[in-house]
């Protein structure tokens, strides 16, 4: 073999022709100007429904929005939505935590298929449940009824962490304050409660958030919050000074708990000190209490799944013998289906820079995008829609009522998820791999494509998973947004559902929740591997 | 002609210098390394040359192509550096012979080829492994292949042996280095392994604080040390106070030859390994210094003897490696004497150290 030095240099004559651009090189990020473009693009579009939500807001005289803002309906709408935010969380925490001990640390009979049963409900969407409870009990209304149906509906949130982490800990925290004379419910409460800190609060921000911004779930148990406010009105009059007024406040009850919860989170990390296989944990002889907890459980689960299913199936049997246009549901599916995966494609492409940015370039830039695009996080959909409609009546006419302006929004509203699907898996994936592609010859856009993109397969996947199905049950935005005569499942399912054409309603929820019924398994298995 | 050539190349992150104007020279179809500890720059140098990051100043040549001068700087895929880094970071989703062939055009990605590279690297039979099954030398063997398929002119080995057990480390060094002098490529190596960098590199260039301080073939390297931490650095010295009179270094050693001519009447320090002192028992008239025997390590095959010196100018810490055979007991009266011509370091160049006695490695 001719040595390689033999080899002419097939660098041209003038050395440095094809040579990176001094000025593209951000010298404290190191991130190559291309991503740095693309982050503050998806980062703008991230801040757009805030930028005309403002916009709308500033068009109200002061006068006005004090007129507005202190009237005694807006005092019942306040008291309604942070009462029900707090009693709500703190019982989804409550039922949460206890299920998933009963679960992961007691002699519980068919331990899986209850794990199964508890998390399902997840694959309802809250105005499916309560278009449930409704139809068979139509005098559940109010605070009481509310309450019932958001905790039976959300626990599953505070109970898919905290199983995971009470599965996750160290036996030997627990026997180590046995040991020290602690019994076993102060053990739980001294060192098993404090571990689960963490994954509670979790959950009952992701619950707090669902409730200021749920309004389907609402309207149909007529229990006004900001949320259904803020769509009736602008339904109502197209009063857009009035709803912009009481967006902002949404947005800034939402950014409250959100800053509460990272003050909670605190700088607590509960590493585990020392290596070793984890033991499986000693499980609790439940004795004569086991007729007690398989009662607690079974209602729990009569409440969460079998109240909407059961509703469910009564009323496509009662709506098939009547007569049900089927064209048009499978027309909505089809309808649905295609806004989902645009939803989905379109928002994993955006995630990609800015999940890029943040873990391989951690510079203020980096970061500073990623925290904008967590903006949406605190915009309810119903906010999102009316902002996105001021932006199409103020500055893209031409998407007013457009397809393309519908999945920008979901982009918006669900890029948090795809996002952070893509971090894990983007962060064991060594930057040096791409590295060692451009040494073999590779420019840095191939060098990626071949290398890191084939192995973020499994978080490309999640992410646009979870954004599409999170597309397929969306509501509010659907509603304000969608081009005249665009109908999907959840639409169809809305308008039936409001006029009280109960038969009519269930086929389209009923394929809503068959949809949905398959991220809510792929994540009680991928819990279930985790521990096992 | 050099293959590689550095000048006054600086790289700082934010106001932290990092290099502070490196000069270096590596002659085409050498294998040198880059010695130093952890944080010295050494890895950001390697990044450097390979192009993944750029200089503030300074120039970079490699051949007859200037392909960094702090204002604009070719992109890495055009510089032809093969790249190891360390773990050797193996493409996982592509079996061996993929990652081999990763860099080859479509048409030179034939199944002799990587067989060829393969078999040179000493772990034919592999093709159709994944990165994960294969053991940490096999991992590294393959990322070499991989650097070597597109026939670089340069290849960087950033550390890549040192996450390997010391047994297999030896094997694979060996192995790599007999498959680059194969090729005559040129190879830059950085570590932090003082016995990798003697044993496998042709030059020797020691970086501390972001400049090099010497760079030297190994032998001359660890024989004259340009200052007295450096030869601590290296290995375990006696660092011994001396005065040129006569040509010779005056010591408390007595008079000791010395490698290179040094100024009359200069004073500083003569530096002597522990294996070019010799010992004989007390009352064997042989000429040195009498001492006592403080303290034996014995390895067998050879022991390191702790000496206590009767200076009257203070009790001289000396360090002396013997043969297994003839250690001798703590307590011990033995006469020390130097077997071997001195290297003289002038007050000069050394540091404040100087009057120690006895140097001790810095990272062995």
């Amino acid at each position: 073999m001719p040595g390689p030095t033999a080899t002419p240099v097939s660098v041209p004559a003038a050395p440095l022709g094809g040579a990176c651009r001094r000025g593209w090189r951000g010298r404290r990020t190191g991130a190559p100007g291309g991503l740095l473009l693309a982050g503050l693009g998806v980062a703008a579009l991230s801040l757009l429904p805030i930028v005309f939500l403002v916009l709308e807001v500033r068009g109200v005289s002061l006068s006005e929005a004090h007129r507005l803002l202190f009237r005694p309906r807006i005092g019942r709408l306040l008291t309604n939505t942070l009462g029900l935010v707090a009693a709500s969380t703190v019982l989804c925490a409550v039922v949460g935590v206890a299920a998933a001990w009963c679960v992961e640390r007691t002699e519980l009979p068919g331990r899986r298929v209850w794990m199964v049963l508890l998390v399902l409900p997840l694959a309802i969407p809250e105005f499916v449940s309560s278009f449930g409870w409704v139809s068979f009990l139509p005098g559940l209304r109010g605070f009481g009824g509310a309450l019932l149906v958001t905790v039976v509906a959300y626990y599953p949130f505070v109970f898919l962490p905290v199983a995971a982490v009470l599965r996750g800990t160290n036996p030997a925290l627990e026997e180590v304050a046995r040991g020290m004379g602690l019994s076993g419910w102060r053990a739980f409460w001294r060192v098993t409660l404090p571990q689960l800190r963490l994954p509670v609060l979790g959950g009952g921000l992701i619950i707090a958030l669902h409730l200021l911004a749920e309004y389907g779930a609402f309207a149909q148990l007529r229990f006004p919050t900001f949320a259904t406010e803020i769509y009736v009105e602008y339904q109502l009059g197209f009063d857009g000074a009035s709803a912009a007024v009481l967006s902002l406040v949404l947005v800034l009850l939402s950014l409250a708990l959100l800053t509460a919860e990272v003050a909670a989170r605190g700088r607590g990390r509960y590493a585990r000190v020392g290596g070793g296989a984890t033991r499986p944990h000693r499980r609790v002889r439940l004795g004569r209490r086991a007729a007690a907890v398989l009662g607690g459980l079974t209602l729990l689960v009569v409440l969460a799944l079998g109240v909407p299913l059961s509703a469910l199936v009564y009323w496509v049997l009662q709506g098939s013998s009547s007569t049900l246009p089927s064209s048009s549901v499978w027309g909505a599916t089809v309808t649905t289906l295609e806004y989902a995966a645009a939803a989905a494609a379109v928002t994993t492409v955006l995630a990609l820079p800015v999940a890029l940015l943040s873990v391989r370039y951690r510079g203020a830039a980096g970061r500073g995008i990623e925290r904008t695009t967590y903006v949406p996080r605190a915009l309810p959909g119903v906010v999102i829609g009316l902002a996105m409609v001021s932006f199409s009546l103020r500055s893209a006419h031409g998407l007013y009522q457009t397809s393309t302006l519908l999945v920008l929004a979901y982009a918006i509203l669900f890029l948090p998820l795809a996002i952070i699907a893509l971090r894990g898996p983007l962060a064991q994936v060594t930057p040096r791999i791409e590295d060692v592609a451009r040494s073999l010859g590779l420019g840095p856009v191939r060098a990626f494509l071949r290398t890191t993109f084939p192995l973020l397969r499994s978080g490309i996947g999640a992410g646009a998973g979870l954004v599409f199905l999170s597309t397929v049950t969306e509501l509010t935005g659907t509603l304000l947004l969608r081009p005249t005569g665009t109908e999907t499942l959840a639409t169809r399912f809305w308008t039936y559902a409001s006029s009280l054409s109960y038969g009519a309603a269930a086929p389209y929820a009923a394929v809503m929740v068959g949809i949905s019924a398959l991220p809510a398994y792929l994540l009680i298995r991928r819990v279930d591997e985790a521990g096992a | 002609m050099n293959a590689i050539s550095l000048r006054g190349v600086t790289r700082a992150y934010g106001t932290t210098p990092v290099l502070r104007g490196v000069d270096l020279d590596v002659e085409s179809g050498a294998f040198a390394a880059i010695l130093g500890v952890s944080g010295c720059g050494k890895s950001t140098l390697m990044r450097l040359i390979a192009g993944f990051d750029h200089v503030d100043g300074g120039t970079i040549d490699l051949g007859s192509v200037r392909v960094d001068d702090g204002h604009r700087a070719l992109a890495p895929e055009r510089r032809r550096v093969g790249y190891v880094p360390q773990e050797g970071a193996l493409f996982p989703h592509l079996d061996v012979r993929a990652n081999v062939a990763f860099g080859l055009p479509r048409r030179r990605r034939g199944q002799a080829r990587v067989d060829e590279l393969l078999d040179l690297v000493g772990i034919g039979g592999l093709q159709r492994h994944r990165p994960h099954e294969l053991s940490g030398g096999q991992q590294q063997r393959v990322a070499l292949a991989r650097a070597l398929a597109t026939e670089p002119e340069v290849i960087l080995l950033d550390e890549p042996f040192s996450a390997l057990d010391p047994g297999l480390r030896a094997e694979t060094r060996a192995e790599v280095r007999r498959a680059v002098k194969a090729l005559g490529t040129t190879a830059l190596l950085v570590t932090h392994d003082q016995d990798e960098a003697l044993s496998c590199a042709d030059l020797v260039a020691v970086l501390r604080d972001g400049v090099i301080v010497q760079a030297a073939p190994p032998r001359e390297l660890y024989r004259a040390p340009s200052d007295v931490p450096l030869a601590c650095f290296l290995g375990e010295a006696n660092v011994v106070p001396a005065t040129i009179e006569d040509g010779v270094a005056q010591t408390p050693l007595g008079p000791v030859r010395l490698r290179d001519a040094a100024g009359e009447g200069a004073r500083g320090v003569v530096v002597l390994r522990p294996e070019e002192l010799t010992l004989t028992a007390a009352g064997r008239d042989a000429g040195g210094a009498n001492a006592e025997v403080g303290a034996v390590e014995f390895y067998g095959h050879d022991a390191r003897v702790e000496l206590r010196l009767d200076d009257p100018a203070g009790a001289l810490p000396l360090i002396v490696r013997t043969g297994g055979h003839d250690a001798p007991e703590v307590g011990q009266r033995v006469v020390c004497a130097v077997g071997a011509d001195g290297h003289f370091v002038g007050d000069g160049h050394a540091p404040d150290d100087l009057g120690r006695g006895t140097g001790t490695v810095a990272a062995a």
